[in-house]
């Protein structure tokens, strides 16, 4: 990318996006068979997931295979995982999870699942790893680089 | 947890016993063979961010000699 700041780099994605509406380029490029990033690489199963297409093994990048984007939600057990750092949990007790909001806050939050099921409204939402754009640079960052979306 | 990806098998050269045994300690290998080529410096600054940022006790002449390792066999 080189000296392409940050800012133009997504007013240029703005302008693919237009590009992509009108029809202009194919969007087929972005499915893994014709993918040379995608192409080839297995599928792995890690604890409380599905099948996810492997980025790296440890800690674990698993990216949503393609065909779980035709349902508006993506499936928990779909859901991409991106780990940085240790420890990295096998299980989860959704008894004993708790929701942490701390820091620079007027009030701190503890939130169980069930507080967040039945005290608020539901809200769908695209979740996107804030490595998934630098994916298509044509000039490779370093890290790990995703490619798809999930939804929840 | 499933192995590690069997995909991410080191290039042989001088230093790879060294990189794999430091590098493995922490993260599997594929996350070394699917950077970016770079130069020494570019390395050097990844070995360094692994020891400064992510704390990894890897000594000084073993952050060299990874850091040779990596711009020699994974160079631009």
């Amino acid at each position: 990318m080189g000296d392409v700041s940050r800012r133009e780099m997504m007013k240029r994605l703005a302008g693919l996006g237009t590009l992509l509406a009108a029809g202009v380029v194919d969007p087929r490029i972005v499915r893994a068979d014709g993918d040379p990033v995608l192409a080839g690489r297995p599928l792995v199963r890690y604890p409380e997931k599905t099948e996810l297409i492997l980025l790296t093994s440890r800690p674990p990048q698993l990216e949503t295979p393609m065909k779980y984007f035709d349902q508006a939600i993506t499936p928990n057990e779909a859901f991409f995982v991106r780990y940085h750092v240790f420890p990295i949990p096998l299980d989860v007790d959704l008894a004993t999870w708790r929701l942490r909001v701390t820091g620079r806050v007027d009030r701190s939050l503890e939130l169980s699942l069930d507080d967040l099921k039945t005290k608020f409204r539901p809200a769908l939402s695209r979740v996107q790893s804030r490595r998934r754009r630098r994916s298509r640079c044509v000039e490779r960052l370093r890290g790990g680089q995703d490619h798809f979306d999930a939804t929840r | 947890m499933p192995p590690d990806n069997s995909y991410a098998t080191l290039k042989a050269g001088p230093g790879v016993a060294v990189a794999r045994q430091q590098c493995e300690f922490c993260h599997s290998t594929d996350y070394i063979v699917m950077q970016p080529r770079g130069n020494g410096r570019q390395w050097d600054a990844v070995v360094t961010k692994m020891i400064k940022v992510f704390g990894a006790p890897v000594s000084e002449q073993d952050a060299k000699t990874i850091a040779e390792y990596l711009a020699t066999q994974y160079g631009n």
